[in-house]
């Protein structure tokens, strides 16, 4: 453990829990001021105790292995900052990863007083983390055993309740870690998806976090200017209002299914198509006509997180990725169906955009006869919701399955249908036709993920030559690093009919209300920093170059329009990239770019 | 030679699904070839058209044989016998 030595404080609670399980140790730790000056709060400071703290090559599953649970430090002075951001090295990728939610969690936290949690070690029995006022300890909960996330949250009604499902606790590669999950929730609950990281959670025996925070919003903001809060809040909430509310539609990220559709870039049968005749059957019109309830974070006036009900079947918190995923990706075309998916997935605790990846990559394999004693069709929810089970308790092929697609597509020899990048697998975009998700997806910090930097909305709505996607790229990518230190909401800017530059240069004066002084240019250089960061732990862990690179359904034709991401162009995309991130041509940090970010003391 | 466009979305409703054009010379420069088809459908013009700067767009995305066309030259890339050219439509449908 990194002894750190701190004599004053940026912000009030910029102290973090750590929690060993192996020997029942919790302890508060205060972080010293030049680490939070450079990195901030959340993907921010987690990163940077990661990179320093989790040593190379070890198995993401054994005892010395870290979760960092982290808020940001404007939760709950200013409103919409409710994510959790979860770092680790995922055991599904081997590598870096975050995956934010949103919840009440990271207000609960801040409110007791802490930045973020670091979970390590491991513990022979099933245990739970509680945090309230009068006491912070690690209880036994061998009850919880088996249960769904509904199930936990419900027992714990009164706190803001992180978990794992059945599927973390089997470690599962890809179980993911959900918050307020619950029957009737009031709050709009969160899952982090992406990476497995509830399958950490589970190889550590940490079944759930409850937490109740008491401090009040006076108390976190000591010393903040209230005629400046007063007035950066209104100027927000008014910028929300005109710009973010008529862009949330229905709300979440539905509205994007149509301008995936339009595009054709809609993952169709594991992406060898990119569109469906009946994709109207399954666009925010069609889902705003089933939304009884709409639920928000506590502080945020969007209310993103919608109730849909259809025959019977209800779902919370629907989004753009599980949709298409599950339902052009698979031909299931049937809202009440993606309903119990999306359901029985969150229950279970497993991402369901690789759920549905996976899911399309067994239904190609049966159409193509390369299957021996297994056969699922296109459209086949019967037998997609008994692979689900299957995967989550990891009973016959659904133990193969719960390695992940990388590792299963090797089992089964059949590697060329699998569509992954660094064994994360493909969200629902087809780069095919938008070629910047191509770079974006090559060059995420946690493998082929859309939210680093999604440039879809850029590529159809300007004309855009390669510098100008490659600069796009990174921006994006850096201005999010920064975005999630806060930890700002991705469905604020995401949602935003105008560029969000207005917002972010609030967001820079509310964090300059706490005793910070950032401009525009040292918050994007904070990302970039964070980001050269977390490209260093990858490289630490063998990533270069060859990783940087695209699955082979993408360099071929599609079958519908003939779209294809050639390798020249591919690599030229590449190159440029890296130099203009200031990388060697195999993708390494040069030595000025680390030290021009502040990097090489710390490394 | 023969060119065919294939228009998407909203665009596929001022113009039609697909276009194909026959044009006098064996190859042409894609910044010319939007006249051709603008004067044509003029409609179109709210989307894509021939400005100062070269070919200015609101929202299009353009590919040749399925290949983006900044990685062929942009305005100036040369269209030939049989090329295909998809014209996507803008994202919030104009
Ligand atoms: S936009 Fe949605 S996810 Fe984001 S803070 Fe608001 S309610 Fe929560």
């Amino acid at each position: 453990m990194i002894i750190l030595v701190c004599n004053s404080v940026i912000y009030s609670g910029q102290t973090i829990l750590r929690v060993d399980l192996s020997n029942d140790k919790i302890e508060d730790e205060e972080l010293p001021d030049f680490v939070v000056e450079k990195f901030v709060g959340g993907k921010g400071l987690a990163t940077y105790l990661m990179y320093k703290e989790v040593k190379p090559g070890i198995d993401p599953f054994s005892p010395e292995n870290k979760l960092y649970v982290f808020g940001g430090p404007l939760a709950f002075i200013y409103p919409t900052f409710t994510r959790t951001i979860m770092v680790s090295k995922s055991p599904l990728t081997g590598l870096y990863c975050d995956s934010n939610a949103g919840g009440s969690f990271s207000i609960e936290l801040r409110r007791a007083g802490y930045v973020g949690i670091v979970i390590e070690g491991k513990s022979d029995k099933m245990k739970c983390l509680k945090i309230t006022k009068e006491e912070k300890k690690l209880i036994e909960c061998e009850s919880l055993k088996g249960k769904t996330t509904y199930e936990v949250g419900d027992a714990f009604r009164e706190y803001s309740v992180l978990t794992i499902g059945p599927a973390g606790e089997n470690l599962v590669r890809f179980a993911n870690i959900v918050i307020d999950m619950k029957k009737n929730p009031v709050t709009r609950p969160g899952v982090a998806g992406r990476g497995g990281l509830g399958a950490v959670m589970g190889s550590k025996n940490l079944k759930a976090i409850f937490l109740k925070g008491w401090l009040k919003p006076d108390e976190l903001a000591k010393n903040v200017d209230k005629n400046l809060q007063k007035d950066l809040i209104n100027r927000y909430l008014k910028i929300l209002q005109e710009d973010v509310v008529p862009g949330i539609g229905v709300g979440g990220n539905l509205p994007v299914f149509r301008v995936s559709a339009e595009a054709r870039i809609l993952p169709v049968k594991n992406f060898q198509a990119g569109s469906h005749e009946r994709w109207e059957d399954l666009a925010d019109d069609a889902w705003g006509r089933i939304t009884v309830n709409r639920i928000t974070c506590p502080t945020c006036p969007l209310r993103c997180g919608v109730t849909v009900v259809e025959n019977g079947s209800s779902t919370e918190r629907i989004e753009y990725e599980t949709v298409a995923m599950n339902g052009s990706n698979l031909m299931i075309i049937s809202r009440k169906a993606l309903a119990q998916i999306n359901t029985t997935l969150n229950a279970l605790g497993m991402d369901t955009i690789t759920t549905g990846n996976i899911a399309a990559f067994l239904m190609e394999l049966t159409e193509r006869g390369l299957l021996k004693d297994y056969k699922i069709s296109w459209g086949d929810l019967e037998g997609y919701l008994k692979l689900i089970h299957d995967i989550a308790y990891r009973k016959d092929l659904g133990n193969i399955l719960a390695e992940g697609l990388a590792r299963a597509s090797k089992t089964l020899g059949a590697e060329e249908y699998a569509v992954h990048i660094k064994k994360l697998e493909i969200p629902a975009y087809d780069p095919r036709g938008v070629v910047g998700m191509a770079l974006a997806y090559a060059t995420a910090d946690r493998g082929g993920d859309h939210l680093r930097a999604w440039t879809v909305a850029a590529e159809l709505t300007s004309k855009l030559t390669l510098e100008d996607l490659v600069n796009l790229t990174k921006y994006l990518q850096d201005r999010n690093a920064a975005l999630w230190s806060l930890v700002a909401c991705d469905n604020i800017p995401g949602n935003s009919v105008r560029p969000p530059d207005e917002m972010i240069r609030i967001y820079i004066k509310m964090l300059n209300t706490l005793g910070f002084s950032y401009d525009e240019e040292s918050f994007l250089k904070l990302g970039e920093r964070i980001y050269n960061l977390s490209r260093l732990f990858n490289i630490r862990e063998g990533v270069s170059r060859k990783d940087d690179s695209l699955p082979p359904r993408f360099h071929k034709p599609r079958e519908d329009t003939g779209w294809i991401i050639t390798k020249e162009d591919f690599e030229k995309m590449l190159d440029t990239y890296y130099s203009k991130r200031g990388w060697d041509s195999n993708g390494v940090p040069l030595k000025e770019t680390l030290d021009k970010l502040g990097l090489l003391d710390i490394i | 030679m023969v060119i065919v466009v294939r228009f998407y979305g909203v665009l596929k409703e001022l113009v039609r699904e697909k276009l194909e054009l026959n044009i006098r010379s064996s190859e042409v420069l894609f910044l010319d070839l939007v006249k051709e088809i603008i004067r044509e459908y003029p409609a179109l013009g709210n989307f894509i058209k021939v400005g100062e700067e070269g070919v200015e767009v609101r929202g299009v995305s353009v590919l040749v044989n399925g290949r983006h066309i900044m990685f062929l030259g942009g305005d100036k890339a040369l269209i030939r016998d049989g090329d295909v050219i998809d014209v996507l439509p803008p994202l919030h449908g104009g």
